[in-house]
């Protein structure tokens, strides 16, 4: 697996160059800013990109756009934004067209390798990360005419770690049952949520987009 | 209702009641025939000028001229009162005869300005009522009623019997004198429209002509007074009362038409105005002073909070982990397992700190509300409020910075106020901009009795709101939920 990272902050990127290194992860490039970012990704066509949202010149969002211009560009290199803080409305933006391939952690999460690197290789494999605060903020929240109303609590849990991109198997080992229980919770939310019948993958993607779902005006 | 106004109304109901009683002395004259006229004519001339006058004087308050003419109006109750078969109503109203003549000449003098102007005019007003009151009041104690004239009429309460000569020789002085003053002010009046100006002609014109007109027939009324004819003297009478009767009217639409006393009326207004706005502008301005030292006390406040944020949560946190870190370098070697627990502790501690780090800056300063706008920034109020929140509008479009500032505080703090106070079930948020303004209403269905002195922040966002010049309420009545609302101009 190829990645090209970048991050203004010298210190950071070369952390998680490390960290990635490591886990045998091949780091083909690596940028400060957006332009750089465009002519490293250009240039290498990687599996994934790791990005640091603020960048210059101006500090604001710029990984957000690029990651939407490498998406838009370069299908087949995936996208992994790092943020210092997340937000709902930033992921919906994200991965508003499509999540397959696209990630949004906090960056906080470098600390634990395995959650780098596994959201790395997700990514990596047309699948979505969605960082655990995130999650926890769509499942914590009250509102009125939730889509998620109907879901049992249960069904909500694994959505939640399906949103973040865990396998079944992985859910299972989370919520300790077994893969099979897990399946049934997964049959049970395609159905609730009224996702169209096509490829399983597919079907996960749009669940977690719908679990996005923004609050509707009116 | 002003209480000039209130007075105005009661001299009004006053000189009604009067002129009814005039009329009912009147009519059961026993010393007058033709009543009818008599009630007509003094009716009309007193409520002609005590109506104008009270008209006058509501328009134009500084005025002397609504007194006066209110004033000429009811002096003549008194003639009314000539007609009365009690002694001493009948002697209040002899005496009291011609003061409606005095205040008369008096109004004439000073119109339109409503000041005696030169000395000339101020002994002509001054002689006339002495003329009109000392000698009037002087002449009658010697005056037998009957020998004067008036057949029928009552006795003299206060006669001085046997000195017709004096009431005859203290006649002579006061006609004559009366003639005179009469003749100066009619050419004073007449000089003063001459020399005017086109407005202030246009003021004077109904007076003079008028006036003139009525002084003249008085002057006729005077001359024959020694009573030739009383067919003459009749006639003469009644006329000058008809003409009487037309006076107020034209100093009312002399009065009107007068430059002089719009320009009063705009200044006087103007200046009322202006201090009015004088009022307004101090307590503004105090209201500014307390809102900005407000202010800087809220800035004061933030850093404290923050500053104890950073030392009750990061600091002591990095602390904790410095020494953890210190104690696993120390069983570093001996017990691996020891060690590896106090690093999970570590990165657990450190976790937290960089967490709370994060919250921390979100409540400095909110980025979302910065790169992405109100729309954003309030969806993200609204994913973390414990309390479901309905977002029934938010703008689409970016606002300039402080207004988006101050809206997205508004919101956040009335929902955070939801949160901890309200018990509410739902909150719904509008966010609209129209007709120049930006909207923000929070509305939640809790327990209500919220106020603004009461120390939950909600003073803060007034003066966050105020500063923008915008209205900030709170309108939370017990059990009927509560209701925030700030409308901040925005063009």
């Amino acid at each position: 697996m190829r990645v090209v990272v970048a991050d203004d902050s010298t210190l950071l990127r070369e952390g998680v160059v490390r960290l990635l290194e490591e886990a045998g992860i091949e780091v083909v490039g690596q940028a400060g800013d957006a332009e750089e970012l465009m002519r490293k990704v250009r240039a290498h066509k990687p599996d994934v990109a790791v990005v640091d949202v603020r960048m210059p010149p101006t500090h604001t969002d710029e990984g957000l756009r690029a990651a939407r211009e490498i998406r838009a560009e370069l299908p087949d290199t995936a996208v992994l934004v790092l943020s210092q803080y997340v937000e709902v409305a930033y992921a919906r933006e994200l991965l508003a067209e499509s999540a397959e391939g696209l990630g949004y952690l906090l960056k906080d999460r470098v600390a634990d390798v395995t959650v780098l690197t596994d959201a790395v290789r997700r990514v990596g494999a047309g699948g979505s990360a969605l960082d655990p605060e995130v999650v926890s903020q769509m499942l914590g929240r009250r509102r009125r005419d939730d889509p998620l109303e109907e879901l049992t609590p249960r069904e909500r849990e694994v959505l939640g770690l399906m949103a973040e991109g865990r396998s079944n198997a992985a859910i299972a080992a989370e919520l300790v049952v077994t893969e099979r229980a897990v399946e049934k919770h997964v049959t049970g939310i395609f159905s609730k949520l009224d996702l169209p019948s096509s490829g399983e993958d597919h079907r996960r993607v749009l669940a977690v987009l719908r679990f996005l779902d923004g609050p509707g005006e009116g | 209702m002003t209480s000039l106004r209130r007075a105005l109304l009661a001299l009004a109901a006053l000189a009604f009641l009067a002129g009814v009683g005039a009329a009912a002395l009147i009519l059961t004259s026993s010393h007058e025939s033709s009543r009818g006229l008599a009630v007509l004519l003094i009716l009309s001339a007193a409520w002609g000028f005590a109506g104008t006058g009270l008209y006058a004087w509501d328009r134009r308050p500084d005025n002397n001229i609504g007194p006066l003419m209110t004033a000429v109006g009811f002096a003549w109750f008194f003639v009314a009162m000539t007609f009365s078969g009690s002694e001493v109503i009948y002697a209040i109203g002899v005496v009291g005869n011609t003061l409606a003549y005095a205040v008369l000449i008096h109004l004439l003098l000073c119109f339109p300005g409503g000041k005696l102007e030169g000395r000339l005019s101020k002994w002509v007003v001054a002689l006339t009522y002495f003329d009109t009151t000392v000698l009037q009041a002087a002449r009658f104690l010697f005056t037998v009623p009957n020998n004067d004239g008036c057949t029928g009429c009552p006795e003299n309460p206060v006669l001085i019997a046997g000195h017709e000569n004096v009431s005859n020789a203290l006649n002579a002085i006061q006609v004559a004198l009366a003639i005179v003053l009469i003749a100066i002010t009619v050419v004073v009046v007449f000089g003063r429209w001459r020399r005017s100006d086109a407005n202030r002609r246009n003021a004077l014109t109904p007076v003079v002509f008028t006036g003139g007109f009525a002084f003249l027939i008085l002057l006729v009324q005077l001359a024959i007074q020694p009573g030739v004819s009383e067919a003459v003297e009749r006639v003469a009478y009644i006329a000058a009362v008809a003409v009487f009767a037309c006076l107020p009217f034209a100093f009312l639409l002399g009065l009107l038409r007068s430059r002089v006393g719009r320009a009063e009326e705009i200044s006087s207004a103007l200046s009322a105005e202006n201090e009015q706005l004088n009022a307004e502008l101090r307590a503004k301005v105090e209201e500014l002073r307390a809102s900005r030292a407000r202010i800087v006390e809220a800035g004061y406040a933030e850093r404290r909070r923050v500053e104890r944020n950073l030392h009750d949560g990061a600091q002591q946190r990095l602390m904790a982990l410095t020494m953890n870190l210190r104690l696993a370098r120390d069983k570093l070697g001996e017990d691996p397992a020891a060690t590896g627990e106090l690093l999970d502790e570590a990165m657990e501690e450190l976790g937290a700190a960089t967490a709370e780090l994060r919250e921390l800056a979100r409540g400095i300063h909110p980025v979302l509300l910065s790169e992405r706008g109100l729309r954003a920034a309030l969806g993200g109020l609204a994913e973390r409020s414990p309390v479901p929140v309905e977002l029934v509008a938010t703008p689409a479009e970016r606002l300039p910075a402080p207004i988006e500032m101050a809206a997205y505080f508004v919101v956040a703090e009335a929902l955070t106020n939801v949160a901890r106070y309200a018990e509410a079930e739902v909150a719904t948020v509008r966010v609209e901009r129209r007709n120049g303004t930006v909207e923000v209403e929070i509305r939640d269905d809790g327990v209500g009795g919220a106020e603004i002195d009461a120390g939950t922040g909600l003073r803060g966002l007034e003066d966050r709101v105020a500063a923008l010049e915008g209205r900030f309420s709170v309108s939370s009545r017990a059990g009927a939920g509560t209701t925030v609302e700030a409308s901040i101009p925005c063009e």
